[in-house]
């Protein structure tokens, strides 16, 4: 078995056929680089929404409870902190911010003054037992001491810092005891006594999503309305969030409980919009390959078909109903590789127009190779038929055409 | 003639049915892709206020400081409370709207019931007449209701629906965050996307529940938020309790200027007013305005979110990868028929008639093709809509659309026929006639 000269009848075939061949191509090569690139951009997007917060977000309730202002109320916030602590099935419960929800960024500074700006880091503030209930995880140092926790007009606050911030705050230096300025409360000090491993405000994709500073601060005898948080244990939150958030209702007529949701279900909200519009563009990328593979498909039957006295005329001569098969398919090969040449150009090169028109960043080089790895496999597929169907010409054609 | 080519190319169909069904196929799934996403496209980009968006406009000015590191250039998109007063009171004459959101307690007068916190719009009584809000049920309120703190409010159909069972409730009364307020008017279910008129929370959503005159609603016993607050400088909390906080933008500014010259009227006294408030010192940078009509401020907020245009633009991608595919399965379908147009082209028809017969085709393949992609159009709007996206719900498919959409198909198969119909017009006749 010769390999290539059985390439011979192919290359004289399509020698025949330029103009199709070359829409084929053409058209292989377009199908490449919108795949490639759609692909990306779904496969970016998806990343984003299973990216960490850095929060124990299975396991997290929040209970937004609206103080109205003028009503009296007998619940203090801190009695709401023991109540919710106390409810069964409650690991932990605070009051503050919590990712995608309440967190927004901060100017930092270095200096009291407010004159050396250092970064813009999400602020994580909360009540005492705050951090635990997020239950972020700390690397180095250590969580506020409850000796230590500041009222909420204090000058100095401790804090934690993420790790990803200490590194860009402090490269190859330890964070621990050291001040950053903030703009608020007149320009109140953070004093960094610990690191979390991470924790994100939002997820947009940024760099900067990590960047976090956490303070704890003691809430007292105040009427305070906002966001409540429970930690439930491992798998209760379903059962335990109701029951938490009917207690604090209870214990404060004066206030308005306007929304009850689990981290799950406000990540849930907060990437709605995106999974959607992944959906969307994989309906298209699946249509586009259905066309294509229309495409493909019609032509290699309109070409078996034409051929089919060239195909009996093999036979007879003795090629076997195999050799007639790897021919299209090897036609096929030969085809789409052509495309594949083209489409990995083109596939950069609309990557290079969404850059600039969409603000789309850079696609990896790996998308190009899986792009031609389904061009070949659906060429293949495509073909498959009319190759099959041209298998089973038998050799007396040749005579009876004739 | 076009008789006899429409009779030719039915018989072609006819004799080649599974290459016709693929490019029919293919066809439909393009123009279905395609104009389903560019429906899409043109609903979000369309004029909210057709009847009189480029009279309706939003002005702008800059009170920041001199030196604010990162800042942008163009001024901020809203107010702060003492320009958002002086501006209101500036230009008493044309129609106005000062305005910001929230949300609020709200309960019915019926003892016991359950409070609830509805999403509310705080503005004056311009709003109504400017932005053509129906009512369904008694009135806006009056410039004197504004003036007086007047606490009265108009309430959505919705709204209406769930506290009055859908009952005419003018007269009837409420308590809003602790204070009574007597309904005046009941809105029909009005929501024109993209609610330009406040883009804070995304430009595509649903309408405030209840209504207040703006004066009312600020001195309300209150502190749930006062809309688009934003603050400049070390604070970005400083507006978070005190709307009144001067280094904080958040109330937003709508007039409505009915001729090119009081448009510009009105930017001269935009740069009047921050000239006079440079030369008073509470303004430090060189006036910098901006007076946008409703399509001016869209653009320039950008409110089409880019992945849609991006969607629209691969959709007509695809499209043209099925035209594309649509030209190599034509060229296929014509020159399989070389013997056929050999006999016409030797029993006297011209060159002409071939590339004719051929083009008309295509057309008619594209035609059907359409006629096939636009159940597909509807499908995929359909499942749009099912889509949680705050835009999916509001896109509707416009009969001019899908004539459009037909157009579309037999025009870009009839392009896409010509290089097919050239090719099979060229074929020599004596050659295939010879071969057959």
């Amino acid at each position: 078995m010769k390999p290539f000269s059985s390439l011979r009848p192919i290359f004289s075939a399509l020698r025949r056929h330029k103009a199709a061949v070359t829409l084929l191509v053409l058209e292989i090569a377009l199908t490449m680089a919108v795949l490639g690139n759609l692909l990306f951009i779904v496969n970016a997007s998806m990343r984003l929404e299973h990216e960490r917060t850095g929060v124990m977000g299975r396991d997290i309730g929040v209970i937004q409870s609206i103080g109205v202002i003028g009503t009296p109320n007998p619940g203090t916030a801190a009695g709401n902190i023991d109540l919710l602590d106390r409810v069964p099935g409650v690991v932990a419960a605070s009051f503050g911010d919590v990712p995608f929800a309440g967190a927004s960024t901060y100017p930092v500074y270095a200096d009291p003054d407010l004159h050396k700006r250092l970064a813009a880091p999400y602020l994580f503030e909360g009540a005492q037992g705050y951090a635990k209930t997020l239950g972020v995880q700390v690397i180095a140092g250590r969580l506020p001491r409850e000796d230590e926790l500041p009222s909420s007009n204090a000058k100095i606050d401790p804090g934690l810092i993420t790790q990803a911030l200490a590194q860009r705050l402090y490269p190859q230096q330890s964070p621990l005891g050291r001040m950053l300025y903030l703009g608020q409360h007149g320009g109140g000090g953070v004093r960094i006594v610990g690191v979390m491993r991470e924790l994100r405000g939002s997820i947009t994709g940024r760099n900067s999503d990590g960047d976090s500073i956490l303070l704890e601060t003691r809430v007292g005898n105040q009427d305070f309305g906002g966001l409540y948080l429970i930690r439930s244990q491992p798998g209760q939150l379903k059962r335990v969030l109701p029951l938490a958030a009917k207690a604090l209702q209870k214990a404060n007529p004066g206030h308005v409980t306007s929304r009850v949701m689990t981290m799950a279900q406000i990540r849930q909200m907060v990437f709605r919009g995106a999974s959607a519009i992944n959906r969307i563009l994989m309906a298209i990328t699946a249509i586009l390959l259905i066309v294509t593979a229309l495409g493909v498909g019609g032509l290699a039957s309109f070409w078996v078909q034409q051929r089919t006295r060239h195909i009996g005329t093999r036979r007879a001569l003795g090629a076997t109903r195999g050799a007639i098969l790897r021919h299209f398919q090897a036609e096929n090969l030969i085809i789409v590789s052509m495309g594949v040449a083209l489409g990995a150009a083109l596939t950069i090169g609309l990557n290079v127009l969404l850059m600039q028109r969409f603000a789309q960043p850079r696609l990896p080089l790996q998308y190009v190779a899986f792009g031609a790895l389904a061009m070949w496999l659906l060429g293949q597929l495509a073909v498959l038929g009319p190759a099959l169907r041209a298998a089973r010409v038998p050799p007396t054609t040749a005579m009876r055409a004739a | 003639m076009f008789g006899y080519a429409f009779k030719l190319a039915l018989r072609g169909f006819r004799r080649n049915t599974v290459l016709t069904a693929l490019m029919v196929l293919a066809v439909a799934l393009g123009i279905g892709v395609a104009m389903s996403m560019f429906t899409v496209l043109h609903n979000l980009d369309g004029n909210p206020l057709p009847q009189r968006g480029d009279e309706v406009l939003h002005p702008q000015i800059d009170p920041r400081p001199a030196d604010l590191p990162g800042a942008r250039r163009a001024p901020p998109d809203n107010l702060t409370y003492i320009d958002a007063l002086n501006l209101y009171h500036l230009d008493q004459a044309s129609r106005r709207a000062l305005m910001s959101a929230n949300w609020l307690p709200l309960r019915s007068t019926v003892a016991g019931s359950p409070l609830r916190m509805e999403t509310t719009r705080a503005t004056t009584h311009g709003f109504f007449p400017m932005f053509d809000v129906p009512f369904q049920y008694g009135a806006a309120w009056s410039a004197q209701d504004d003036t007086r703190r007047a606490q009265v409010v108009v309430i959505s159909q919705k709204l209406n629906d769930r506290l009055f069972g859908g009952a005419d409730s003018v007269g009837r009364e409420l308590i809003i965050a602790t204070k009574l307020f007597r309904i005046i008017g009941v809105i029909k279910s009005w929501n024109p996307q993209p609610h330009f008129w406040d883009l804070d929370d995304g430009a595509y959503g649903a309408a405030a529940q209840i209504y207040l005159p703006f004066f009312t609603w600020l001195e309300l016993p209150q502190d749930y938020g006062y809309g688009p607050m934003d603050c400049w400088g070390d604070n970005p909390g400083a507006g978070n309790h005190n709307p009144k906080a001067a280094q904080c933008t958040w109330a937003q500014y709508w007039v409505q200027l009915n001729t090119p010259a009081q448009v510009r009227a009105y930017r001269d006294l935009l740069v009047r007013y921050s000239q006079q408030q440079h030369a008073l010192g509470r303004f430090q940078r060189a006036p910098n305005v901006r007076l946008d009509d409703v399509m001016q401020w869209l653009n320039y907020k950008h409110v089409v979110p880019v992945i849609v245009r991006m969607q629209t633009w691969i959709a007509f991608g695809v499209f043209v990868i099925c035209l594309l595919n649509a030209v190599g399965l034509l060229l296929a379908k014509f020159l399989r028929r070389g013997g056929e147009i050999g006999v016409r082209r030797a029993l006297g028809a011209r060159k002409r008639d071939v590339f004719a017969q051929c083009v008309i085709e295509s057309a008619l393949i594209g035609l059907l093709g359409g006629i096939v992609g636009l159940p597909l159009v509807w499908l995929g709007l359909w499942l749009i809509r099912q889509q949680p996206v705050s835009y999916a719900a509001t896109v509707q498919v416009s009969p001019l659309l899908l004539v459009y959409a037909l157009l579309l198909a037999a025009v870009a198969t009839l392009l896409a026929g010509i290089w097919p119909a050239w090719r099979a017009a060229r074929i020599a006749p004596a050659l295939v006639v010879k071969s057959l």
